[in-house]
């Protein structure tokens, strides 16, 4: 679909905007806040993961010159705290992330944490987190039906609960399918490839939809998840995947702060490249800093 | 608690006077009748009716209507005088109820020395309103514009207190308040889109108005519905003497007025239309480029008619319409292939009005409204089939609008020289269609059809007085009471209104209002330009009302020899539920317009609260071979709302400190007319980003799998974005705005008609005022890329010729 595209505004800048070298003038770096490089954490704790990971790298301001994306950076100081231990993470650089294995330092429900990252040159940032507690899946509904903007019939997914009374609580739906497929491998040169058959996996799509959900007005209500829809390969409208068919659904218990930076991810996610969409700030819960320490609880 | 403390003062105030008055017991006639135009019997609004040596005296109404009833006595000497008129003065012999029509001569008909003498009764220093501008007219044509299209609205974007957007656009900012707080009427017709053009012209044909008045606070009972002002323009009857005709002939438009009596004295009618013609020339050399595949355009006009009748002194009858569209098309074709893209958009408006005297105090008005916005996108393709009637086609049309049926009474009372009251209702009825889609697809087969409407009930109920208590004292209190329903719900709120005058000597007086408005119909825009995809939607059980409260206090001081006036005005206004879109949130949804009505647009919006103030100084000279005015605004707008920015106040994109207006006309001769405008702003408040960097949300599910084994690092973290950080939302500013305008205009009387050439040049010095900023990559040998911030401009120095002619 790409009829708006021709609607004449974009038309109309252009010409108005024709004569570049009249029109436009590079705004001098002097007359603007420059940005500074700020320390970026991510790292999301759950009593179901099997190591602690968290990622470091650095913003850079807009303006200038442009190296190439910044990575995860080695060389910081990971301390991660919960009043009465502590454990200081590992850069690990095939795996590019800092981490600990979870027998360590064992993360549980209700329990509030304490994150700091050192880096010499830059501010240090800390950060804290409350692990939420576990909320059970009572039911999960598959459906199918005509298929939107495709031909063919689509399955689609929701998840149900019920939410702990008197307690704010922020929730991510998420899931999977795992099915039989065929791989392409290439041959070797001046060879053709092949299909060769392979397990692949694919999430669930919620499309308008948004799988992060709060219990505002629904507090100790049943908790409905919007339809998230199997994701399949398909091949002239048919579903190609062979058994063992698997969809895994989850339901995370998440703390705020992660609820509040992961849907703003989302939506920057769904506005990228519009250029009439309102601008979409992510808030930090990182001290002196960017990024997220946030906490889930999983059910399966 | 505090409106009926108001209201027990004003009835205490009633009563007092009623007792001082009784004693006298005299016997009092009314003088009324109707001022109208010399030469074209079209009636007068405003004009000042005044007992000559004293401060007793009234204004007419909008249909030219006054009335005056005073002590019996052998001799009154009344005077009729306004702007630009030549002053009328009568003796009457009070001793019974007197009719009396008075004819003003226009001061283009007269020398001007004989006009500008005569102001003595039209002082800004009297009057009990404030925060109000009036136009004339006349002054409008006079005033440089861009392309040599003279436009209402960008007029009063020149006067303090008034902002105008970005560059080139017609909409109007008063008092911290957007585009959508303004109640824009035409004929008592609401006028939902004002913009031709994306917002570069407005849809005000000059030639067609009488009347064009702004009132941005202090605002008088009988309006309501929006928070920040109310433009009130009135259309030209037509002339009943003669055949009368006024043209044009521009750059990218021309515009014919014909206006004459349909029965000589009683009946007259009036048709103005207005059309651009870039797609007449254009589509050849479209056609000749594209080699016959393609044509394209883009045109827009304008249409207003009226018609009236005359039935004598009690009755009158007035039929008006507006009409205007703007459309863009085109089309491509080749052998296999047609496609048909329209975009349109237009309002509609129709007023009956009925006037009718029930005695010589009492006038009423009744008007049946009529006013339709409607933005239309449709797009048609059809792909031959390889056998006849195998042809696949796609047809997909989306629409939105507002449609309201209303019906207004208003009824005038003119029971002493102390008091005019004003009493009336308005029932609107509002249908809201916030998007309808069709779509028909051939080759999957499929049909979707989805129109949502949403009906509301929208009425105000008033009652005003404008009490003169002693010679010195000018108030205007009044009370609205409105009322709002739609979707099971309902809302009642009282809008208390106060403004008075106190006159410290003779052209000096000291001025304070209040007042509080609500507004139930919203609009959606996330542009700052006047986009016609910017959506009306009313008020629901999840959208509330929004609300504002507005103290002024003011200066208004008269230079009589010089015929100058000075007003200093102060204002405070707090605004609440005001709505905005919620950050991410668009409702142009570039991909795939299908999926634009699944976004429900109450979920894109967000409530929040406003506040502003600031001082305004106006200094203008309205007659005379120099007229002009000085504008200068200082003020300060700040928002606030729970869902953006952190809960943090910000500054709005439209806040502006300084605003500074200088206009000037100059008459060198009656042949030769030079005027110009110099403007200056400060920029607005942008948000731009500081930084980037890259954010990896946690992994929720198994990592994607297509083949191969995800790496480690995807076992707990998603994809990798590239993200901004903003800082504090419009935290950057653009660079000032400033710009000059000149023109002019060369008249020249002949046998049957009068011409006028008129040379312009828009941007004088070509300054290049910010458009839009956009960060753009630049890159350099070695293949390293820098970012840099680009300021875009729309317009350099535009120059640019009209003819006009007159019969």
């Amino acid at each position: 679909m790409t009829f708006l595209r021709t609607i004449p505004l974009l038309g109309l800048l252009l010409l108005l905007v024709a004569c570049e070298n009249l029109l436009v003038r590079e705004v001098s770096p002097d007359e603007l806040t420059r940005g500074e490089n700020k320390l970026v954490l991510q790292c999301y704790l759950s009593p179901q993961d099997t190591a602690i990971v968290a990622a470091v790298s650095l913003s850079r301001p807009v303006l200038g010159e442009q190296a190439n994306a910044s990575g995860v950076l080695p060389g910081a100081t990971v301390k991660l705290e919960d009043g009465d231990q502590s454990i200081t993470l590992t850069y690990d650089a095939q795996k590019l992330f800092y981490w600990a294995p979870a027998r360590q330092f064992p993360i549980g429900a209700g329990r509030t944490y304490r994150i700091s990252v050192l880096l010499p040159g830059y501010p240090s940032v800390r950060a804290t987190t409350t692990v939420p507690r576990p909320v059970p899946i009572t039911e999960v509904q598959l459906d199918s039906s005509a298929n939107q903007g495709y031909p063919g019939v689509g399955y689609y997914v929701r998840v149900l609960w019920r939410d702990p009374a008197d307690q704010v609580n922020f929730y991510q739906v998420a899931g999977d399918t795992e099915y039989g497929g065929q791989e392409y491998v290439f041959g070797s040169p001046g060879q053709p490839g092949s299909f060769i058959p392979s397990r692949q996996i694919g999430h669930f799509f919620y499309e308008e939809n948004s799988p992060f959900l709060t219990d505002q007005e629904r507090d100790g209500g049943l908790m409905v998840s919007p339809r998230g829809r199997l994701s399949f390969a398909y091949s002239n409208g048919k579903i190609q995947a062979d058994p063992p068919i698997l969809v895994r659904a989850y339901l995370l218990n998440v703390d705020e702060g992660y609820y509040r930076y992961h849907q703003a991810l989302e939506r920057n996610n769904q506005v990228s490249g519009n250029p009439f969409a309102e601008p979409v700030s992510i808030p930090s819960n990182v001290e002196g800093g960017l990024g997220c320490f946030g906490s889930f609880n999983a059910a399966k | 608690m505090k409106h009926s403390l108001v209201f027990l003062c004003w009835c205490v105030g009633w009563l007092l006077e009623a007792r001082a008055q009784t004693p006298a017991a005299l016997k009092r006639y009314t003088i009324s009748g109707y001022v109208r135009e010399a030469g074209s019997q079209e009636a007068l609004i405003g004009v000042h009716v005044l007992q000559a040596g004293t401060s007793a005296g009234t204004v007419t109404n909008t249909y030219g209507f006054y009335s005056l009833t005073l002590p019996a006595q052998d001799r009154v000497t009344l005077t009729f005088s306004l702007v630009g008129y030549q002053t009328v003065t009568r003796s009457v012999d009070l001793r019974q109820n007197t009719q009396l029509t008075i004819e003003l001569t226009s001061g283009q008909q007269l020398a001007e020395v004989q006009v500008t003498g005569n102001r003595e009764a039209e002082k800004v220093s009297e009057s009990p309103q404030m925060s109000q501008i009036s136009l004339p007219v006349s002054q409008i044509k006079k005033i440089p514009a861009l392309l040599g299209e003279k436009d209402v609205l960008k007029v009063l974007q020149l006067m303090p207190g008034v902002q105008k957007g970005t560059e080139g656009q017609t909409g109007i900012y008063v008092r911290g308040g957007g585009p959508d707080q303004n109640l824009i009427i035409l004929d008592d017709a609401v006028v939902y889109n004002a913009n031709h053009l994306f917002g570069f012209f407005s849809v005000f044909n000059g030639d067609a108005l009488k009347s064009v008045e702004l009132i941005k606070g202090g605002f008088p009972a009988r309006y309501g519905g929006r928070l920040s002002s109310v433009i009130e323009m009135n259309m030209k009857e037509g002339n009943k003497e003669g055949f009368h005709g006024e043209g044009g002939i521009g750059l990218i438009a021309s515009r014919l007025t014909l206006e004459g009596p349909v029965k000589k004295g009683r009946s007259s009618f009036l048709v103005s239309a207005r059309r651009t013609y870039l797609d007449v020339l254009t589509q050849p050399l479209i056609l000749i480029e594209s080699k016959g595949q393609s044509t394209g355009g883009y045109y827009f006009y304008d249409l207003n008619a009226k018609l009236n009748y005359d039935f004598g002194q009690k009755d009158k009858l007035y039929l008006s319409g507006y009409f205007g569209q703007d459309k863009f098309y085109s089309r491509d074709r080749d052998n296999t292939f047609i496609n048909r893209v329209g975009l349109n958009w237009g309002n509609a408006t129709a007023t009956l009005r009925w006037n009718h005297l029930f005695s010589q105090r009492l006038f009423s008005n009744t008007s049946l409204i009529f006013s339709n916005y409607r933005f239309g996108i449709s797009n048609e393709s059809t792909t031959r089939g390889l056998q006849p009637g195998n042809d696949e086609t796609y047809t997909l049309r989306y629409n939105s609008g507002i449609r309201d049926v209303a019906l207004k009474y208003d009824l005038d009372f003119y029971p002493s020289p102390q008091h005019s009251l004003r009493l009336g209702l308005q029932a609107t009825l509002h249908r809201f269609t916030p998007s309808a889609i069709v779509l028909r697809d051939s080759e999957v087969e499929r049909l979707k059809q989805e129109v949502e409407t949403i009906h509301s009930a929208e009425s105000g109920l008033y009652l005003e007085d404008i009490w003169k208590p002693t010679a010195r004292w000018r108030i205007n209190g009044g009370l609205r009471l409105s009322h709002f329903a739609t979707r099971r719900i309902q809302y009642v709120r009282p809008e208390p209104r106060l403004s008075g005058a106190y006159i410290i000597r003779p052209d000096l007086s000291v001025k304070a209002s209040y007042a509080q408005m609500n507004q139930y119909v919203h609009l959606l825009s996330n542009t700052s330009i006047g986009l016609p995809t910017d959506l009306w939607v009313p008020t629901t059980d999840r959208i509330k009302p929004q609300q504002s409260r507005q103290v002024a206090a003011g200066l208004a001081k008269d230079f009589t020899p010089q015929g100058l006036t000075l007003t200093l005005e102060g204002y405070y206004k707090t605004m609440s539920n005001i709505i905005s879109y919620r950050e991410g949130a668009s409702f142009l949804q570039l991909d795939n317009p299908e999926t634009a009505n699944e976004v429900r647009w109450e979920d894109n919006t967000t409530a929040g609260r406003g506040w502003s103030y600031g001082g305004e100084l106006l200094l203008q000279k309205k007659v005379g071979r120099f007229s002009g005015w000085i504008g200068y605004t200082l003020s300060w707008t700040q928002w606030q709302f729970a869902e953006l920015n952190g809960g943090r106040p910000f500054y709005p994109r439209y806040d502006r400190r300084h605003d500074l207006s200088l206009v000037g006309i100059y008459e060198i001769n009656p042949r030769v007319t030079i005027s110009g405008s110099w403007v200056y702003g400060t920029g607005q408040a942008l948000t731009m980003p500081l930084a980037n960097y890259t954010a990896n949300p946690r992994q929720v599910a198994e990592p994607y799998r297509y083949g191969g084994l995800p790496s480690a690092f995807n076992y707990y973290f998603g994809y990798n974005r590239t993200v901004s950080e903003y800082g504090e939302r419009n935290s950057f500013r653009a660079e000032a705005y400033h710009r000059l305008d000149v023109s002019l205009q060369f008249h020249k009387k002949k046998q049957h008609h009068e011409r006028t050439w008129e040379f312009s040049l828009y941007n004088a010095y070509s300054r290049r005022n910010p458009f839009f900023y956009q960060l753009s990559d630049v890159y350099s040998i070695g293949n390293t890329s820098r970012t840099v911030l680009k300021r875009y401009s729309v317009f350099p120095i535009i120059p640019s010729f009209t003819y006009g002619f007159k019969f």
